[in-house]
C-alpha cells in the first residue's frame, strides 16, 4: 500500500501562458509514513494531492497506489477508488449543518451502506478523535479545531488505505494546529497507512517523517532555505 | 507626528466554547510617512490587528487613536468615514475581488462614497492602476485575473482614495519569487511616492524588507524592536527541519 | 474639495446610483431577472384577477350610468309585466319631477351573419336625452339615426358580423323579427357602452318588436332639487302593489349581489397569488443574499456609511420593484384579456354583462404596491448586517452558509402559531360563514407555519428509514437538505401555497359543479323532450307558440302529455330572484337533490295543490321563513300570499330561487307565456324520435330549440362549467407558474452548492449518485410543500363548501376529489423535477478540484 508518483507533470493555463504546476515530480510515500509537502501558495502542492486522489490526471508520468495505476482510471473508477481507498481532509472542513455523526457518516453512504451501518462505522472514529461525547452536536456548536476533528473522523470512516490532507490547520490557531497534527501522526502510526500532508504550517515539521518542498513545479527534499526562514519556529 | 496609536488594545474571540484573546494589551505608535512591518505566524492575529486599526471592529479594551481621535469612541459611521480620502485604507489579506466585475469599476467603487461622479471616480481609478503598473488590466473582468494581477488591482483599489495610512494584511501570497519580489518592491515604494504611512503584516520576512521598523506578534502579545538586524534573527531558530 | 454641487440622495449622487444599478444589472443579470420575474409574476396574478373580477359588474355600472345619466329614481315593472306608457306621462306631469323618460327593456337574442349573442333589447324614449346620460346625449339626432331600425354597439356588431343597413334577426319574447341595422355605435359616440351587449331602438319600434304596443317597463326620473322625498312618495302611490320604486342604479346593486360568490372566490385567489408572488421574489432574493451581504460588507470596508449603503440598496430595490411591477401589470392585463375575459354566462342571463375590462387607477396602485413592497422587503434583509454591534465585515468571517439552520425553537413556535391560526379560523368561520374567504387567507399563512415542523419531521423520518434500509441516496439527501434548511423551507412554502390554492378552490369548485349537475340532471330529466328559446339556461325568457291552446295537437300518437314551464326574475330588495314555475302535471315538482328542509312527498303534494312555494335557503334566512310559514311575495298583480312548502338550495342562481306552480304563476304574474315546454312521450317512442317530430311541428319557429333531455342537460352543464372556468384557469395557471418558478429557484440553489458537491465528489461520490441525491432533495422539498398544501387545502375546501351551502345556498356536497388532487400534485412535481433534472445533472458533474484551496 505505497503511494508512488513517477515523473509526474501537470500544466495549467495561467494568464495566457502554460504554467507547470508540477514538473517531473517523483515521490514515494510508504505505509505508516507521514510526509509533509511545503511550498508557497500557488506552488502546485495541492495539485500533487489531487493527482494522488485521482481528481486530476497528469499530463505526463503516472501515479500508482498499491500497484493500481490511479492516473489512468475512468471517472467512475476514480470515484470508486476515492470512496473505497482514500480519506481526504480539507482546509475548510466542508461540513453541513447536520450532526457530527451524520457529517462523519455521509461518505459511507456512497458505499451503499444503510445510514445505521454508516453511523455505527463512523462512531468509533469520532470517539478516536476525542468527540465521543459530542456526536449529536452540529458544527455550529463546535470550535474550529473540533470541526476539523469531525472532518478527520469522516476521512477515516471508510478505514482508508491512503490519507490525504489539504492544509488541515490553515484555519486553526497554533495550539489547535498542533493537536490536529499530533492526531494525524498518531493515526498514521496506528493504521500504518501513507499520509500525505500539504501545509504551510511550520509546526508540522516536528510531527512528520519527511519534508518536501515544491517550488516552481520542482520537488526537493527538505525545507528550502528562504521558506525555512519564514516558517522557522 | 503620530498618525495611529494603539494603547493596551485587547480583542477576544469565541472559538466554540472557549474565548481567545487574539490581541492582548497591544500598544504601539505609527508615525507619518514611515513603513512598519509586523511579523507573525498564521492565526497569530495579523488580520485582527489590521481590522481593529482600520476601525472595522472596535477593541474589547484599550484605545485606538487616529490622528489623536479615539476610533473606539466614534460611531460605526464616523469610523467608516475615517476609511475615506486622506484616511486609512485596508487591503484584504485574501486578495479576493468578490463577484466578477470590470477592474476599473471595481477600483473606482470606494470613491463613490466620497460623492464623486462616475467619470471622475473612474479617472482616479485609472490613475491608481497606473501607479501599480496595471493599466492593461482596466477593462478585464476581475474573475479572470490571476493572483499576481489580483494583488495589484486590490492595491490600486486601496490607494485610489489617496489614504494617509495603508494597511496591508499578508502580501506574501505569490508563488514565484520574482513576482513576490516585484510586488514587495512596489509596496515599499508607495510611502514615498504617495506620501503615506504603511503598515505591513506578514508571515514572510522578505515581505518586510525595507521596513523602518519591524514588530512581532505572538500569542496576542506585540513585541517591538528597533533594529532590522535583530529581526532577521528573530525569533531564534529552534530544532532542525 | 472633491464634492461638486450635484443632486445627491443620502450622500450618494443620483447619477452614481443609476450607474451602479446599471452595472448590477449587467453583472448579475440572472439573479436580477429571477427576482424581478418573481415579483412580476405575483403582480401579474394579482392584477389580472383584480381586473377580471372588477369588470364583471363594471359593465352593468357603465350601462346604468350611460343610459340613465342624471336620473335618481326609477319606477319598474315586475318582470315579465309591463305597464302603460300613459303612466309615464302622468309621472312626467308630477310637479316635483324635473325630467323623466320611459324605457322598455327585454332580454333576447340577436342573430347576425357570423353568430348570435344574448342581448338586452332597449326601447328608448327620446326624452332620455334630456337626462344627459352620455350615451344618449350623443345620440343627439337619435330619432333620425334609429328610425325604423336598431343601433348596435360596435363590439357586438363585429361579434355577430352585423353591418350598417344590413338586416339581422332579433328574437324577443320568443318571436323573431328581421330588423335593419341603422347604426353601429362606437365608443366615440356612446363611450364604454360600446362594449355592452345591447340593442337600441326607438320606443315605438321596440314595442312593436317585443309585441307590447304602448307598454314600457321602466321610467327613469330626475326630481327637482329639494322635492326628492315628495316625488318618491308620489311614485310609491302610483306604483301601488304592482310596481317597484327604487334608486336608478338599483340594477348595479342587484348584479353585485349575484356576483358575490364569484368575487369572493376570486379574492381568495388574489390573496394566494399575492403570497405566491411574494414568496417567489423572496426566494430569488434569498439566493442572492450571501452575495449582497458580501457586497455591503465590502462597501463598508471601503468607507461607505450606513446612510449611503441604504441609499444604494433601497434605490436598487425601488428600481427592481418599479420595473418588475410595470412588467407585472402589463402581463396581468394581458392575462385578464386572454384568459379571464369570459363572463360567467349565468350572470349574462339576468344582467347586461360583458367581458370588457375596465381598469381603475386603484387596481393598478394595489398591484404596483404589492410589487414594490415585495422588492423592498426582500432587498432589505441583508441590512441586518448594518447593526452597530456587528463588525462591518462579519460576513467574511462566517463559516458555512450563513443563516441556513432552523432552530428547534423556531420550528415549534411556527407550528404553534399555525395551530392557533387554524383554531382561530375554525371558530370564526363557524360563527360567521361569510368570514370564510378571510379564513382562507389565514389558513394559507397557517400552511406556511407548519412547513418547518414538517421539514424536520420528514428529514427525521427519512433518516429513520435509511437507518435500516438501503435507501440509495435518501439518507444523503436528507442530511444535505438539513444544511440548507432556510432556503428549502422557503421553497417548500411556495409549493405549499400553490397547491393549497389549487386544492382549496379547485375542490370547492368541483363540489359545486357536482351539486349543480345533480340539480340540472333532475330538472331536465323530468321529461324526454324539451322546447326552449335560444341562449337561456335559467328558463327566464318567455316565448310565443303558434296555436297556444294545443301546439302539439297533431302529435297525439307520439306525445303523451305537454307541460308548460314558466318563470322569470323578480327583484326583491338587493336580490334578483329567479322564479321558477312548474306545471302541476310535471313528474318532478320539487328537486329532491336540492331539498334542504321539508318532506319531499308533502312538499310535492302542496306544490301541486297551489298556494305553496319552495324558497332557497339564503332567502329563507334573510326573510325568516320556515316550512309551513307565510311568504308575502310582491308580484305584478300585487302581493301574493303564499306558504313555504320546503327550503331548497338556490339551484345555481346565487341571488336565490323561488318555485311555485304554473297556475299560481299565471295568476299572480298575469302571464301565460311559457319559458320552456316539456313533452312526455307515449311508451315505445324514443326521445330522439320525439324530438324530430316536435322539430317538424315547430319548423316555423327557428328561434326555438328542440332537444332531448340528454342534449339539454349537456348544454346547461357546459354553460354552468363555462361560468366557473375562470377559476379553474387561474388555478392551473398558478400551479404551472409556481412549478416553473420553483424549478428555477431550485436549479439556482443547486448551482450555488457546487462547492459542497465538489467536496462530496472528492470523498468518492460519483456523478450518478450526486444527481440522484439532488433530484431526491428537490423531490423532498417539493413533496413537503405539496403534502402541507393538500392537507390545508382540503380543510379550506371543506370550509369553502360549507360557505357555499350556508351563506350563498349553493348545492355543494363535500367530497375529496382524490383523482384531481393526485393529478394536481403530479403536474406540479412533474414539471419541477423535469426542469431540475438538467441543471442537476450539470451540477453533479462538478469537478472535485473546487473543494481544495487555490
Amino acid at each position: 500500500m505505497t503511494l508512488e508518483l513517477r515523473e509526474v507533470s501537470k500544466h495549467y493555463d495561467g494568464a495566457g501562458e502554460a504554467v507547470a504546476a508540477v514538473d517531473r515530480v517523483s515521490l514515494t510515500v510508504a505505509p505508516g509514513e507521514f510526509v509533509a509537502l511545503y511550498g508557497p501558495s500557488g506552488s502546485g502542492k495541492t495539485t500533487l494531492l489531487m493527482l494522488a486522489a485521482a481528481i486530476m490526471t497528469p499530463d505526463a508520468g503516472s501515479v500508482l497506489f498499491d500497484g493500481l495505476e490511479v492516473s489512468s482510471l475512468t471517472a467512475s473508477e476514480s470515484a470508486r477508488y476515492r470512496r473505497e481507498r482514500t480519506g481526504v481532509v480539507f482546509q475548510s472542513f466542508h461540513l453541513t449543518g447536520a450532526s457530527a455523526l451524520e457529517n462523519a457518516a455521509v461518505k459511507l453512504l456512497a458505499l451503499g451502506m444503510t445510514l445505521g451501518e454508516a453511523q455505527n462505522a463512523a462512531r468509533p472514529w469520532l470517539e478516536r478523535v476525542g468527540l465521543g461525547e459530542r456526536i449529536e452536536h452540529t458544527p455550529a456548536q463546535m470550535s474550529m479545531g473540533e470541526r476539523q476533528r469531525v472532518a478527520i473522523a469522516r476521512a477515516l470512516a471508510n478505514d482508508p488505505d491512503l490519507l490525504l490532507a489539504d492544509e488541515p490547520t490553515g484555519n486553526l490557531d497554533s495550539k489547535r494546529s498542533r493537536e490536529i497534527l499530533e492526531l494525524l501522526a498518531e493515526i498514521c502510526r496506528e493504521r500504518q497507512v501513507p499520509v500525505l500532508l500539504v501545509t504551510h504550517d511550520p509546526q508540522a515539521t516536528s510531527f512528520v517523517d519527511r519534508v518536501y518542498t515544491l517550488r516552481d513545479g520542482k520537488l526537493t527534499e527538505g525545507l528550502a532555505l528562504d521558506l525555512h526562514a519564514s516558517i522557522a519556529q | 507626528m503620530t498618525v495611529l496609536a494603539f494603547r493596551e488594545v485587547t480583542k477576544r474571540f469565541r472559538d466554540g466554547l472557549r474565548e481567545v484573546a487574539v490581541l492582548d494589551g497591544v500598544s504601539f505608535e505609527l508615525y507619518a510617512g514611515e513603513t512598519v512591518g509586523v511579523l507573525a505566524a498564521r492565526g497569530a492575529g495579523k488580520t485582527t490587528l489590521s481590522r481593529v486599526a482600520a476601525g472595522l471592529e472596535a477593541p474589547d479594551a484599550g484605545e485606538v487613536s487616529w490622528r489623536g481621535r479615539d476610533l473606539a469612541g466614534l460611531g460605526a459611521d464616523e469610523r467608516a468615514r475615517v476609511r475615506r480620502h486622506g484616511g486609512i485604507a485596508l487591503a484584504r489579506g485574501d486578495w479576493r475581488t468578490g463577484d466578477s466585475k470590470v477592474v476599473v469599476e471595481h477600483v473606482a467603487m470606494p470613491l463613490y462614497a466620497e460623492g464623486l461622479g462616475m467619470e471622475r471616480a473612474e479617472a482616479c481609478a485609472w490613475r491608481a492602476l497606473e501607479r501599480v503598473q496595471s493599466t492593461g488590466l482596466g477593462y478585464m473582468q476581475t474573475g479572470r485575473l490571476g493572483l499576481v494581477e489580483r494583488v495589484r488591482v486590490e492595491l490600486a483599489r486601496a490607494i485610489a482614495r489617496e489614504p494617509a495610512l495603508l494597511l496591508i494584511d499578508e502580501p506574501a501570497v505569490l508563488a514565484r519569487p520574482s513576482d513576490a519580489r516585484a510586488f514587495y518592491a512596489l509596496l515599499h515604494s508607495l510611502p514615498k511616492q504617495l506620501d503615506l504611512s504603511l503598515l505591513i503584516a506578514s508571515e514572510e520576512v522578505s515581505a518586510l524588507r525595507g521596513a523602518g521598523r519591524v514588530m512581532t506578534l505572538d500569542n496576542g502579545r506585540l513585541y517591538t524592536t528597533d533594529s532590522r538586524r535583530k529581526i532577521i534573527d528573530f525569533p531564534p531558530r529552534r530544532g532542525a527541519a | 474639495m472633491r464634492v461638486l454641487p450635484n443632486p445627491t440622495l443620502f450622500g450618494m449622487r443620483v447619477s452614481v446610483l443609476f450607474g451602479l444599478y446599471r452595472r448590477r444589472l449587467r453583472d448579475h443579470t440572472v439573479t436580477e431577472l429571477l427576482a424581478g420575474g418573481g415579483i412580476a409574476i405575483g403582480v401579474a396574478l394579482v392584477f389580472g384577477v383584480l381586473v377580471a373580477n372588477g369588470s364583471i359588474i363594471g359593465s352593468v355600472r357603465e350601462d346604468v350610468r350611460a343610459v340613465g345619466g342624471s336620473a335618481d329614481l326609477e319606477l319598474v315593472a315586475r318582470s315579465p309585466a309591463t305597464f302603460s306608457a300613459r303612466l309615464a306621462d302622468r309621472i312626467a306631469s308630477l310637479p316635483g319631477v324635473e325630467r323623466s323618460a320611459s324605457l322598455l327593456r327585454e332580454y333576447g337574442v340577436i342573430v347576425g351573419p357570423r353568430g348570435s349573442e344574448r342581448v338586452q333589447f332597449v326601447g328608448l324614449d327620446p326624452g332620455l336625452i334630456t337626462l344627459g346620460g352620455f350615451a344618449t346625449k350623443n345620440l343627439g339626432s337619435g330619432e333620425l339615426l334609429l328610425a325604423r331600425g336598431v343601433g348596435l354597439p360596435s363590439q357586438l356588431a363585429s361579434a355577430i358580423g352585423a353591418e350598417t343597413r344590413r338586416m339581422v334577426t332579433l328574437v324577443v319574447n320568443g318571436s323573431s323579427s328581421r330588423v335593419r341595422v341603422r347604426a353601429v355605435l362606437n365608443s366615440g359616440t356612446i363611450g364604454p357602452l360600446a362594449s355592452v351587449p345591447l340593442v337600441a331602438a326607438l320606443l315605438p319600434y321596440a314595442q312593436a318588436i317585443a309585441g307590447t304596443p304602448g307598454q314600457v317597463n321602466q321610467v327613469l326620473i330626475k326630481p327637482r332639487a329639494g322635492s326628492e322625498r315628495q316625488v318618491t312618495a308620489e311614485l310609491r302611490a302610483l306604483a301601488g302593489n304592482t310596481l317597484d320604486v327604487g334608486p336608478a342604479d338599483n340594477e348595479v346593486r342587484l348584479a353585485e349581489t349575484a356576483a358575490v360568490p364569484v368575487n369572493r372566490s376570486t379574492s381568495l385567489f388574489v390573496a394566494i397569488a399575492a403570497m405566491v408572488g411574494f414568496l417567489l421574489a423572496l426566494n430569488a432574493m434569498l439566493l442572492t443574499i450571501p452575495e449582497r451581504r458580501r457586497a455591503i460588507a465590502d462597501m463598508r470596508i471601503q468607507g461607505f456609511d450606513v446612510k449611503q449603503v441604504l441609499a444604494i440598496v433601497v434605490f436598487q430595490a425601488l428600481v427592481l420593484g418599479i420595473v418588475a411591477s410595470c412588467v407585472g401589470v402589463v402581463a396581468g392585463d394581458l392575462l385578464a384579456r386572454t384568459l379571464f375575459h369570459e363572463v360567467p354566462s349565468y350572470l349574462a342571463t339576468a344582467f347586461p354583462v360583458t367581458g370588457n375590462q375596465t381598469v381603475h387607477a386603484g387596481t393598478v396602485l394595489v398591484a404596483f404596491g404589492c410589487g414594490l413592497l415585495a422588492a423592498l422587503l426582500v432587498s432589505l434583509s441583508p441590512i441586518f448586517d448594518l447593526r452597530s454591534d456587528r463588525p462591518v465585515d462579519a460576513v467574511f468571517h462566517e463559516t458555512g452558509e450563513p443563516g441556513q439552520t432552523l432552530t428547534h425553537r423556531t420550528t415549534v413556535r411556527a407550528a404553534a402559531l399555525g395551530a392557533i391560526l387554524i383554531v382561530l379560523v375554525s371558530v370564526c368561520v363557524l360563527l360567521d360563514a361569510a368570514l370564510t374567504v378571510f379564513g382562507g387567507v389565514v389558513l394559507a399563512l397557517a400552511a406556511l407555519c407548519f412547513i418547518p415542523l414538517l421539514f424536520q419531521a420528514t428529514c427525521r423520518a427519512l433518516k429513520g428509514f435509511a437507518r435500516r434500509w438501503h435507501g440509495g441516496m435518501v439518507a444523503v439527501a436528507a442530511i444535505e437538505i438539513n444544511g440548507t434548511a432556510t432556503r428549502s423551507v422557503a421553497l417548500a412554502g411556495v409549493a405549499a401555497l400553490a397547491v393549497y390554492g389549487v386544492v382549496a378552490v379547485g375542490g370547492a369548485r368541483h363540489d359545486l359543479l357536482r351539486g349543480l349537475d345533480n340539480a340540472i340532471t333532475e330538472e331536465w330529466g323530468s321529461a324526454p323532450v324539451w322546447v326552449t328559446p335560444d341562449g337561456n339556461i335559467f328558463d327566464a325568457d318567455g316565448f310565443r307558440v303558434e296555436n297556444p291552446a294545443n301546439p302539439f295537437a297533431g302529435a297525439g300518437t307520439t306525445v303523451a302529455s305537454v307541460h308548460i314551464h314558466q318563470g322569470g326574475f323578480l327583484d326583491l330588495g338587493t336580490h334578483r330572484i329567479w322564479v321558477r314555475a312548474v306545471p302541476a302535471n310535471n313528474s318532478t315538482m320539487v328537486l329532491s337533490s336540492q331539498l334542504l328542509k321539508g318532506d319531499l312527498a308533502s312538499a310535492t303534494a302542496r306544490m301541486r295543490e297551489g298556494g305553496w312555494a319552495t324558497v332557497s335557503s339564503g332567502l329563507a334566512e334573510e326573510h325568516h321563513l320556515h316550512t309551513g310559514g307565510r311568504l308575502l311575495l310582491p308580484t305584478p298583480s300585487g302581493i301574493a300570499p303564499l306558504r313555504v312548502a320546503a327550503i331548497t338550495t338556490n339551484t345555481g342562481w346565487p341571488s336565490g330561487t323561488i318555485s311555485v306552480n304554473t297556475r299560481d304563476y299565471s295568476r299572480y304574474w298575469l302571464s301565460t307565456t311559457p319559458t320552456a315546454i316539456s313533452l312526455s312521450l307515449r311508451p315505445g317512442v324514443t326521445p330522439a324520435a320525439g324530438r324530430d317530430l316536435v322539430k317538424g311541428l315547430l319548423k316555423s319557429q327557428p328561434s326555438l330549440r328542440v332537444q332531448t333531455s340528454q342534449e339539454r342537460i349537456a348544454e346547461v352543464e357546459s354553460s354552468v362549467r363555462q361560468g366557473l372556468r375562470t377559476l379553474s384557469e387561474i388555478s392551473t395557471l398558478l400551479l404551472v407558474v409556481a412549478a416553473l418558478a420553483l424549478a428555477t429557484a431550485l436549479s439556482t440553489a443547486i448551482y450555488q452548492r457546487r462547492a459542497r458537491l465538489s467536496s462530496l465528489k472528492a470523498q468518492g461520490f460519483d456523478r450518478g449518485q450526486l444527481w440522484r441525491c439532488l433530484l431526491l432533495e428537490s423531490a423532498i422539498v417539493l413533496g413537503i410543500g405539496c403534502l402541507d398544501g393538500v392537507v390545508m387545502g382540503v380543510y379550506a375546501h371543506a370550509l369553502g363548501d360549507r360557505y357555499l351551502r350556508l351563506d350563498v345556498g349553493f348545492p355543494a356536497p363535500f367530497s375529496v376529489g382524490g383523482a384531481q388532487v393526485v393529478l394536481t400534485l403530479l403536474l406540479m412535481l412533474g414539471i419541477a423535477l423535469a426542469i431540475i433534472a438538467l441543471p442537476g445533472y450539470s451540477a453533479a458533474g462538478v469537478s472535485a478540484r473546487a473543494s481544495f484551496q487555490e
